[in-house]
């Protein structure tokens, strides 16, 4: 039995659970290939055009599994407290995907609604583990894995030993220059984490003399939050500008619902704060050369602020 | 200093809730109706990538206060969309903008409590039971409109001289403006649908007939899909909207004992979208799926420009199409989208619809 898990959305942001969880069961994981040009292209033959680039990136990892695995992890993430919602296309994903791939193999598709009642989340731990075992107290200890594995990983992320990007190949230091110019990179993981559908984000900015503080390093975020990762830009851009970071980039996708209001919000924090701040709004036309001018020119205005002030 | 309430333009809906709202004893004002001048205020208070039915209705907002309302229903809720978000940065934004004006969010996912509860705050302290007689009258006009709102869609296509459908219906939605209570409207109830009955029409004249699904907005404000249903109309085409509102009150039955329409259109749709994401994405999916068993030659689905429940009510749509072979247009509308293309889309669509019927036969 293997099931597959497509290199995007929810895999930057839960994978280290997925992977203990199924790891208790005895099932095989098969996490697809790092994202590429024939991803892209895979995927928008199936994703409707108005959609986000990490929704074309997604379909196009579910290419790369089919036929390959005998299911596909693909949960629906509803809400994560009472009262917030999420995206649509979160929420709907299962359903997208079946919508849009006649050709699928089964899917394992729980719905992760933390604003229910706890008994809610027992019976979905039961009946997600249910083909897989039966046995209540090897279902328990699932879970319990799944939730330290998960915590583990937050905590190595927040000490710069980890990023979402190897959370299938842990290891891998990332190369941070801890006295560069500290710059909060605030926005969903799988836009920060995905060197594909960022050019390379957050190496070139640790070229360019940054110290990128992303959602992950910066540790736990305040805040409700109405969307369900919200805190991945507000909370974040907060928590940063307390800190004193001396600029703010929010990475998001074009076409994306939240992000969309979010992004007003990060930018009034910074008008507040006097805090210079970008934003980069992905999607697949937007060209790399693009990208690394306006970097530079961040950079160096950040520069001259500092011999300025 | 009185009351006066304003309710965003939305087609016969605001008509209704001006209608109402009278009747309690309260003031309105009217916005004027969406304008190009909507829209540029609209795109200078929102955020950028935001949908247009959001910049619309903020300038449908400022226009009201500027028209001297000081109290504002504006449209949101938690968990509708970004709707429900961007209800509280507008109304931070009216406050910035230096409009002393009281907001009241009606929440779309929770219609009836809303009314009442907004019914309560404009009510000024009244007692209650004094209220069970307009919250009658509320529903008897909707109950008229859904009835005038089908009539004039099944009529125009069907209209022997031109214009004439058109003419009676703002005939007729002059009568029921006049309209202050439940006595009056069921005096006049056959009268005003009488209007638009006197209306020659051409019984023996082929129509097709098209189901109209997704967003509301969209499809109530004729400024954003340039006047869609009455270009369909005058092209022959029988518009079916996916959305009456009587009728909607239905047993608290789980979906599979349900017979009703919204029942039964679950069901159908359940094959293509199960969850609920937001916005009216299931519903439109559900009714299209009913719809496609035989009650339509085709489908539009209509939604602003990265609407994201719509998104995934598009996709779930493909699925529909490819099984039930039935034939759907999407378009969405932004701010850039031009007459001429919609047009364009939308005579191909028709020609290859009655194509599609004379196969058939």
């Amino acid at each position: 039995m293997r099931i597959g898990v497509p290199r995007a959305l929810s895999f930057y942001r839960f994978h280290p659970a997925w992977a203990a969880f199924f790891d208790r069961l005895g099932v095989e994981l098969a996490v697809s290939p790092p994202t590429n040009r024939a991803t892209l292209e895979a995927g928008l033959r199936y994703a409707v055009a108005e959609t986000c680039l990490p929704m074309k990136l997604f379909y196009g990892h579910v290419r790369a599994l089919v036929g390959q695995v005998d299911q596909l992890l693909v949960p629906s993430i509803q809400r994560l407290a009472p009262g917030s919602t999420n995206c649509a296309r979160q929420i709907g994903l299962p359903d997208l995907l079946r919508a849009t791939m006649p050709d699928l193999p089964p899917l394992v598709a729980p719905d992760i609604d933390l604003g229910q009642e706890a008994r809610a989340l027992l019976s979905l731990v039961l009946e997600m583990g249910a083909p897989f075992s039966r046995n209540p107290l090897t279902l328990r200890d699932a879970v319990t894995a799944a939730w330290d594995a998960y915590r583990a990983a937050r905590q190595a992320m927040q000490e710069g030993r980890l990023t979402p990007a190897d959370f299938d190949r842990p290891g891998k230091a990332p190369p941070w220059p801890p006295d560069g110019i500290p710059v909060a990179v605030v926005g969903h993981p799988y836009n920060l984490y995905d060197p594909f559908i960022n050019h390379q984000l957050l190496v070139r900015l640790a070229r360019l003399g940054v110290n990128p503080l992303t959602p992950e390093r910066l540790g736990p975020q305040p805040g409700a939050d109405y969307w369900a990762f919200e805190h991945e830009l507000v909370g974040a851009a907060r928590l940063a500008l307390e800190r004193g970071v001396r600029g703010v980039i929010a990475v998001v996708a074009f076409g994306c619902g939240p992000d969309a209001v979010l992004v007003d919000e990060v930018r009034q924090l910074c008008r507040e704060a006097g805090v210079p701040m970008m934003a980069l709004v992905l999607d697949e036309h937007s060209g790399e050369a693009g990208l690394v001018t306006r970097l530079e020119a961040f950079v160096d205005m950040l520069r001259w602020r500092k011999a300025d002030g | 200093m009185t009351r006066r309430v304003a309710f965003p333009p939305l087609g016969f809906l605001s008509r209704v809730a001006e209608a109402y709202l009278h009747a309690l004893g309260v003031e309105t004002v009217t916005p004027p109706p969406t304008s190009r001048r909507t829209l540029d205020i609209g795109v200078q208070g929102s955020p950028e990538m935001i949908c247009i039915p959001c910049k619309l209705l903020f300038g449908n907002y400022v226009e009201a206060a500027e028209r001297g309302a000081t109290d504002i229903v504006m449209l949101g809720g938690p968990g509708t969309c970004r709707l429900g978000y961007s209800v509280a940065q507008q109304a931070r934004r009216l406050q910035e903008w230096g409009f002393a004006v009281r907001v009241h969010t009606l929440d779309l996912y929770h219609v009836h409590r809303d009314i009442f509860r907004l019914t309560r705050a404009f009510a000024d302290g009244r007692p209650a039971t004094e209220l069970v007689e307009p919250i009658r009258f509320l529903l008897a006009l909707l109950d008229l409109t859904d009835a005038l709102e089908t009539g004039v869609l099944v009529a125009r296509p069907r209209e022997r001289e031109r214009g004439a459908a058109d003419r009676a219906y703002a005939a007729a939605w002059e009568r029921i403006a006049a309209l202050r209570t439940r006595e009056e409207l069921e005096e006049q109830r056959d009268d005003i649908l009488g209007l638009l009955d006197a209306v020659g029409l051409d019984e023996d004249r082929p129509v097709l007939r098209i189901g109209l699904v997704g967003d509301v907005y969209t499809i109530l404000t004729p400024f954003l899909n340039h006047n869609l249903e009455v270009q369909l109309g005058r092209m022959g085409v029988e518009v079916r909207r996916w959305f009456r509102y009587t009728g909607r009150v239905s047993l608290p039955l789980p979906d599979f004992l349900r017979m009703d329409r919204g029942g039964r259109a679950r069901r159908a749709g359940s094959r293509y979208l199960k969850r609920d994401v937001g916005g009216f994405a299931r519903s439109t999916v559900a009714e299209a799926a009913l719809m496609a068993e035989g009650e339509v030659d085709g489908l539009i689905h209509v939604a602003p420009f990265n609407c994201t429940p719509e998104t995934v009510a598009q996709s779930a749509l493909v699925a529909l199409q490819r099984e039930r072979g039935v034939p759907v247009l999407s378009l969405s509308f932004d701010e850039q989208t031009g007459a001429a293309g919609v047009m364009t889309r939308l005579e191909a669509f028709v020609d290859m619809l009655w194509s599609a019927r004379r196969r058939r036969r």
